[in-house]
């Protein structure tokens, strides 16, 4: 027996009350016999004190047997190989849909069961509504191990699970033994290789320019169709480049076409490849892959000042130099008492060392330069009239300027200069010094996706390209980027900005915070000829920066250029006020239209951290070319409008392996202690399935006051005390 | 507005001081062989004192002695040979040197007499397909900062004319081969060899020559 609350004060509780009783008799006036007198305070005692005792709560522990029901699972694959048309006239799906909603009954008289389908997740369904095969890979063995974790403790009779085998999805591991369930396999589809054709990719390179060769590579595979000419073709738009015969020599092969392309014209363009259906194919959905490309200005012409001979001039000259079609005129200006009198060519204040006799700084002359890199130089260096030119060709005409940090020009006069509201980076205290130490640099979210840092056409190897940088050395530290301005690369010790990119007027400006990123060269070195990323930096980020920002006040930038069907794209929205400030109070619009054509309003969010920039998102449900515009307003006064496209191809990893991997799901069964049918022998994995159920004892604590019989005890005993006082005259 | 900037600009002018980067050193490759590659170092002293005072660069003091297969050699892109012996590089460092002057790096080789045949045949080996070649009067080394007829002739050695010769990456002179001048002598102080005063400002000049033109190409 236990009793609830603190039980010595209840006990006391009871105590005084059946001394109050009891005093309540003695002090009485009226003479009883001793003998009834003990009757009626024992009797009125006896019921105090046990109302007392019922406030206890007073409980006793009780036991009983509980029979619980094994449980079963029906997993259904629910994978896009599903719809394949294989099984008998029938999709693969509706054969294992028809099949298991002929057992779910006959498995629910012995068994709690629960339903699942399953792709790339799983998720819990209506035998009566399984929906529809569009999941984007397959992952059997996570759906296995999480639909008996979340059967644990319940008695398992084991797992029904339907399926073409296509394991393409998951981290690699072992097969599900550990899960605890016992797996009955059931193949479905055709186990012999389908014939296909698939266009896979398009590979392309991030940045194409006007009036340039640039290299297009179609990737495929063709399946079933030895001997046979297949015809692939690569469009710009709906404009044909040109086609490719392909006759596989043998029943399965891949294919890698190159095609080339010069576009005319600046803007996006999308690239198709596309062959045409084949006879008994698969499927056609994978019959076409496209990637869409930024198309740029060509021909480069810049103008690099440095202030005197030092490795990192003679570097990102190099590197400039080998851009294709940049015109680079370099030249170096030194103070004049740096010469001494012998020193030629001249006595014009400095030295200048290529093309010396072309190269003219007068404001007149800057007209004709799409990039200026601004190096070790004095602002002070620089003739009368430099900066203003400078300020007008980038502001106005939409020319790059590239600041390369260096202690001549980051002095204490430079917040005075016209030409410190074009540098991206704030600077603290000046002058700023570099640090010596070695630093790692780490691309940031801005810079994984912009234009001047993209080492490698693929997301995932430009960030293996960045985190395999040699170290670097001599950042300036001190310096924060500033509003508006976006950090593409920072110091991993002190998050210090290495890189920072902003728009100027209708130019963009990019400040290099190491003045020695020679070292990233020389410590990366490559045969002659090949392509080094410390070159193809400089290339990028001139062709980046000589590409006008034109005067649009809003930008809508996708996150990629290439999504899959079923993917969610991020859009960042960036809004300027007329001065090209951030307008992190405007009120942005944005829209899309999807590959059918069909428009719909997108909700935009402000970003958190960066002021100016907004964001949505868009699910590309279909796969084609989605067209996002934006358009954005501040105080009433429409900024401007903008729009760009991505493309989402259709997702082609299920069609890849599109056969019943008979081996593969065997193998599950066997590891598990379960067993593999066809689906035409579904019925025959019933028998095998557990069904011992589990007694569990379920112990718990049942009142002892709450009955009749306690209130007919109190009852009894206040009216035995009250007839008895009635007779002797008390009451 | 030109007004405002004009003011601002000469401003500017009065602001400015003078700027440290990072010093230029000289990185002296000890090679193997036997060849006396330590020699001429208060040459190099000199010559970088020299570089400071007429080019108004910072510089190390001394030279900075480097092997070829070192790990850091990247931090020294200007190498410098000097000797009077035998060169040998084993194959790593053959290797070394060749990704080194196309990564960027720049060799200068001065013949101070008699390993003219070994560094012939190492630098055949680091470049096999790229033979030395003879460096004309015209080329932009002989006037990266003074405008020089061509080498200088410090010693006599056997009486040959002096000619550079050099190795060309990606059109850029990467390795400069200065034969039969003797520029190291020339860098020396003057009562070390005795010297006539204008043929070491001569290999001086020459060698400021050399520094510019690593530096800006």
């Amino acid at each position: 027996m236990n009793f609830g609350g603190t039980s010595w004060a209840y006990l006391a509780a009871a105590a005084v009350a059946a001394a109050v009783s009891a005093a309540a008799y003695l002090r009485s006036r009226r003479r009883v016999a001793p003998g009834a007198l003990a009757w009626m305070i024992g009797l009125r005692a006896s019921a105090a004190a046990l109302l007392i005792l019922c406030l206890l709560n007073p409980t006793r522990a009780a036991v009983q047997l509980e029979r619980i029901r094994p449980l079963a699972l029906l997993l259904i694959d629910a994978s896009q190989s599903m719809s394949i048309q294989d099984e008998q006239g029938q999709t693969r799906w509706s054969a294992a849909a028809e099949a298991a909603q002929r057992i779910a009954p006959r498995l629910e008289e012995r068994f709690d069961l629960r339903v699942y389908a399953f792709s790339d997740r799983l998720h819990r369904v209506d035998i009566e509504r399984l929906g529809s095969p569009n999941g984007r890979s397959t992952d059997i063995l996570t759906a296995v191990e999480e639909a008996g974790a979340a059967a644990m403790g319940y008695p398992s009779a084991g797992a029904v699970l339907i399926s073409d085998g296509g394991q393409n999805a998951g981290p690699a591991r072992r097969l599900a033994e550990e899960s605890g369930v016992s797996v009955f396999t059931v193949g479905v589809g055709s186990p012999t290789p389908p014939r296909d054709i698939a266009v896979s990719s398009v590979q392309a390179p991030p940045v194409m320019f006007v009036e340039e060769e640039a290299v297009l590579t179609v990737e495929g595979s063709i399946h079933g169709y030895a001997g046979r000419e297949t015809l692939v073709s690569l469009f710009r738009g709906n404009a044909l480049i040109g086609s490719q015969k392909i006759v596989p020599a043998s029943e399965s092969e891949t294919f890698q076409l190159v095609f080339k392309d010069v576009p005319a014209k600046e803007g996006d363009v999308r690239y198709a490849a596309r062959v045409s259906p084949a006879e008994g194919e698969l499927t056609e959905v994978n019959n076409e892959s496209a990637a869409s490309v930024s198309v740029m200005r060509g021909r480069i012409r810049a103008l690099f000042i440095d202030g005197k001979p030092r490795h990192e001039f003679a570097a990102v000259r190099r590197a400039l130099s080998r851009v294709p079609n940049i015109d680079l005129s370099a030249v170096l200006l030194a103070p004049p008492a740096s010469l001494s009198p012998e020193s030629l060519p001249a006595q014009t204040g400095r030295y200048p060392l290529f093309g010396s006799e072309s190269v003219s700084l007068e404001p007149d002359a800057l007209s004709r330069y799409d990039l200026f890199i601004i190096g070790g130089v004095s602002l002070a260096q620089l003739p009368a009239g430099f900066h203003a030119a400078l300020i007008e060709a980038v502001e106005e005409r939409g020319a790059g300027v590239a600041w390369l940090a260096e202690e001549a020009w980051l002095n204490p006069s430079l917040p005075m200069s016209p030409l410190e509201p074009m540098l991206p980076v704030s600077t603290g205290a000046l002058p700023v010094r570099p640090d010596s130490s070695d630093f790692m640099p780490r691309l940031t979210e801005a810079g994984r996706r912009h234009p001047a840092t993209q080492l490698a056409p693929v997301l995932s190897e430009n960030d293996r390209a960045w985190s395999r940088m040699p170290l670097w050395t001599r950042l300036y530290t001190g310096l924060t980027a500033k509003p508006g301005a976006e950090t593409l690369v920072e110091s991993t010790r002190s998050l210090t900005p290495v890189l920072a990119a902003q728009r100027v007027g209708a130019g963009k400006s990019l400040f290099v915070g190491s003045d020695s990123t020679w070292v990233w060269g020389m410590a990366a070195p490559a045969e002659s000829g090949e392509e080094r990323l410390f070159d193809q930096f400089w290339a990028l980020a001139a062709r980046w920066l000589a590409t006008p920002a034109s005067a649009r006040q809003v930008v809508v930038s996708p996150e990629r250029r290439a999504y899959e069907a079923g993917e969610t794209a991020r859009i960042e929205i960036r809004a300027y006020l007329p001065g090209f400030q951030p307008a992190p109070n405007a009120a942005v619009d944005a829209t899309v239209i999807d590959p059918n054509g069909r428009p719909s309003s997108l909700p935009v969010s402000a970003s958190e951290s960066e002021p100016g920039v907004f964001e949505t998102f868009v699910r590309a449900s279909d796969p084609g070319e989605y067209r996002v515009a934006a358009s954005a307003s501040a105080g009433g006064t429409a900024l401007g409008e903008d729009e760009a496209s991505f493309n989402a191809a259709a997702p082609q990893i299920e069609f890849e392996r599109a056969y019943r991997d008979e081996p593969f799901l065997q193998a599950l069964a066997d590891s598990t202690g379960g067993a593999y049918v066809d689906i035409q022998q579904i019925d025959s994995i019933l028998p095998l399935l557990k069904e011992k159920s589990e007694t569990r004892e379920i112990r718990y604590r049942e009142s002892v006051w709450d009955n009749p019989f306690a209130l007919l005890l109190i009852v009894g005993l206040l009216s035995a005390e009250w007839a008895l006082r009635k007779r002797k005259g008390l009451a | 507005m030109r007004i405002r900037i004009g003011l601002t600009v000469a401003v500017l002018g009065f602001c400015w001081t003078a700027a440290a980067q990072q010093p230029f050193a000289i990185g002296q490759v000890h090679y193997g062989g036997g060849g006396d590659w330590y020699s001429s170092r208060t040459s190099i002293s000199n010559w970088l004192r020299e570089i400071g005072a007429r080019v108004r660069i910072p510089v190390e003091k001394e030279a900075r002695p480097v092997r070829l297969a070192d790990r850091e050699l990247y931090k020294t892109p200007f190498l410098y040979i000097n000797g009077h012996g035998n060169i040998r590089f084993t194959d790593a460092e053959a290797e070394a040197l060749r990704l080194h002057i196309l990564a960027g790096g720049f060799l200068f080789v001065n013949d101070d007499y008699g390993l003219d045949a070994s560094f012939r045949r190492e630098i055949a080996r680091v470049f096999p397909r790229r033979p030395l070649q003879p460096i004309p009067a015209s080329h932009p080394i002989y006037r990266a900062f003074y405008s020089l007829p061509g080498l200088p002739k410090v010693h006599e050695h056997d009486g040959d004319p002096a000619q550079g010769f050099g190795v060309f990456v990606d059109g850029r002179l990467a390795v400069f081969y200065a034969w039969s001048a003797d520029i190291g002598d020339g860098l020396e102080a003057g009562d070390v060899h005795n010297d006539p005063p204008d043929i070491r400002e001569y290999a001086v000049k020459m060698a400021v020559n050399i520094a510019v033109y690593a530096l800006t190409r």
